[in-house]
């Protein structure tokens, strides 16, 4: 059995007296879409936030590709390839839908200082050839952004404020947006809710194309038919931690989660 | 009209505009672009207004207490010659922008609001040893004779203010320019994305720390160039203009310009000196009891203009421009 891309290890955040997440740990198997099931308050987007480092976990460690990635600021595990989309979009407004997707994932070709010194350095008639080169990587970049768009269907909406966007494209613009870093996985935090039929279905499309690419995806949601039918691993959370795990017939079947979750 | 009365007229106008600008595109990238509350936009720029002075006149330190034989004693604990003006003007501008780091290194990692109120007690600190160090800046004395560029070749009158407006001029276009390039490239990109969602922008994988450090310590050289050439046109740098009052006037700019866009910014600084220059020129025909409450007049009128902006168009003159590129 490959070993698990992601893996949490006894991972405790406590808010004041509340401990949201209480030695936590789970583990997820490269190239899976593995989803996070529970009832509100079980902690699920607590700890995603800690895995991608918005919160620093008070214990426990977190182990991403084989590298402790605990502790660490929440751009330095995106350059590590984990990236996380918000459960309310959290697009830049003011910012046209190809900005947003062209601000995404490790630093941009001219976005650093070092890229511009690096012009200057060596023979001084090469300068003109390196200028065309890093202005070369900043097209590949924005081909790739439209490319990008293509997939998840907003490319007609390329230069439209994101501010003006529907709810539901928003929702694909926050799944363009971690696409466009180039992540070797993908948290998303109810990538469906509030998301109607038509776009929910391409959606799910969209993620299961990138996983038969390779991509592994970990999911919080709410839905059960999109998480029994879709996710081929499925880990139950209750009060802070893993109540247990398993594929879709077996949870369902748990008499635990029937109570504390699915209901009767 | 003699052309000596038109070039005075254009410079009272065109220059307190220029220098006004200049100041304005600094604290643009910094609360336009990025977002980020500096309320010590005045202590950044009578910084480098204070060194380019004590630089320029080779008075590091000059004691004011006149002995009985009526020679002053001054103090030359500083650089021994005077420095030329361009080594002067980028020595204030590199430490207005170490000292804008420096403040702000331990705050912005904190909350937003806390910028604001650090940069507003160090601009109350800058200004109070600006007022009380009498050795070093010649206190409520002010520091005088502050060269100007070319001084050597033209020396005063209205030729000299012409002159000066010129290089302000030249300095604008160049400073404007700067920034055009620089809001424009993917660094002016990623600070925008900072100043909509710092939490996302981190989450999306840039260094929000570090995309704020840059642009303070650009916005602060700006303004402590600002602040040179401010000092370098009136020939005398007094404390009591490095008040927040000024810090005020750099963001009533910038809002009523555009925040966000640095040609907004200029028109902005052009319209708003227009207030302060048609209340000059309006003091020539009025009454004498008016011409002293004209002044506050024009203050109260900055603040209606600021109310109605904000009420009925609060992206401001020139609103930020939209990025739309050609496919790829």
């Amino acid at each position: 059995m490959t070993p698990p891309i992601l893996e949490v290890r006894d991972v405790v955040k406590t808010f004041g007296g509340i401990r949201a997440v209480d030695r936590c740990t789970l583990s997820v198997r490269p190239g899976t879409l593995t989803g996070l099931i529970g009832p509100n308050g079980a902690g699920k987007s607590t700890l995603f936030n800690a895995i991608v480092g918005l919160y620093a976990p008070d214990a426990g460690e977190i182990v991403f590709d084989g590298q402790p990635i605990t502790g660490l600021l929440p751009h330095e595990v995106v350059h590590r390839g984990l990236i996380k989309t918000f459960q309310i979009p959290r697009e830049f407004r003011n910012m046209t839908v190809l900005e947003n997707l062209l601000v995404s994932g490790p630093p941009a070709p001219g976005e650093r200082f070092l890229d511009y010194v690096r012009l200057f350095r060596g023979t001084p008639w090469t300068i003109p050839n390196r200028w065309k080169d890093l202005r070369g990587a900043q097209d590949a970049q924005q081909h790739r952004a439209e490319e990008v768009l293509a997939t998840v269907g907003l490319a007609q909406l390329r230069d439209e404020y994101a501010k003006n966007l529907s709810g539901g494209q928003k929702k694909l613009l926050e799944l363009a947006r971690v696409l466009m870093a180039r992540p070797k996985m993908v948290l998303l935090d109810e990538p469906v809710a509030g998301v109607n039929l038509t776009l929910t279905q391409k959606l799910l499309q969209v993620i299961e194309d990138l996983r038969q690419k390779g991509l592994t995806f970990f999911l919080i949601e709410h839905d059960m038919n999109v998480v029994m039918s879709r996710c081929e691993w499925i880990i139950v959370m209750h009060q802070g931690r893993t109540l247990t795990e398993g594929v879709a017939a077996e949870i369902k079947a748990n008499p635990a989660v029937v109570e504390s979750y699915l209901g009767g | 009209m003699s052309h000596e009365y038109v070039v005075l007229q254009l410079t009272n106008y065109v220059v307190p505009a220029t220098l006004l600008a200049i100041l304005a595109l600094g604290l643009n990238l910094q609360w336009g672009h990025t977002g980020l509350f500096n309320a010590g936009v005045a202590a950044y720029m009578g910084v480098g207004a204070y060194l380019f002075g004590m630089l320029t006149t080779g008075n590091f330190a000059a004691d004011f207490n006149i002995p009985p034989d009526g020679t002053p004693d001054w103090l030359h604990w500083g650089p021994a010659q005077p420095w030329d003006l361009i080594p002067a003007a980028l020595a204030a501008m590199v430490v207005a922008a170490v000292l804008g780091v420096l403040v702000a290194v331990p705050t912005l990692r904190l909350r937003a609001d806390y910028l604001a109120i650090a940069t507003l007690a160090f601009a109350e600190i800058v200004r109070l040893i600006l007022k009380n160090e009498r050795r070093l800046t010649g206190g409520d004395q002010t520091l005088a004779y502050i060269p100007r560029p070319f001084g050597g070749i033209v020396t005063e009158g209205w030729a000299s203010d012409g002159v000066f407006m010129l290089v302000a001029l030249a300095l604008l276009v160049v400073v404007l320019y700067a920034m055009l390039r620089l809001t424009a490239t993917p660094w002016g990109r990623a600070l925008k994305a900072v100043r909509e969602d710092e939490e996302a922008a981190e989450a999306m994988g840039k260094n929000a720390f570090v995309l704020k450090l840059g642009s303070i310590a650009i916005g602060c050289a700006v303004m402590g160039l600002a602040g040179a050439l401010t000092v370098s046109f009136q020939k005398v740098a007094i404390p009591d203009q490095f008040v927040p009052f000024t810090t005020f006037t750099a963001y009533v700019v910038v809002i009523l310009g555009g925040s966000g866009n640095p040609k907004g910014a200029v028109l902005g600084a052009y319209v708003f000196a227009l207030f302060g220059w048609a209340t000059q020129q309006a003091k020539a025909y009025l009454p004498d009891a008016f011409t002293l409450r004209i002044d506050f007049v024009n203050q109260i009128v900055i603040g209606l203009m600021l109310i109605l902006i904000m009420i009925f168009r609060p992206e401001g003159m020139m609103p930020e421009e939209r990025y739309v590129p050609r496919r790829r």
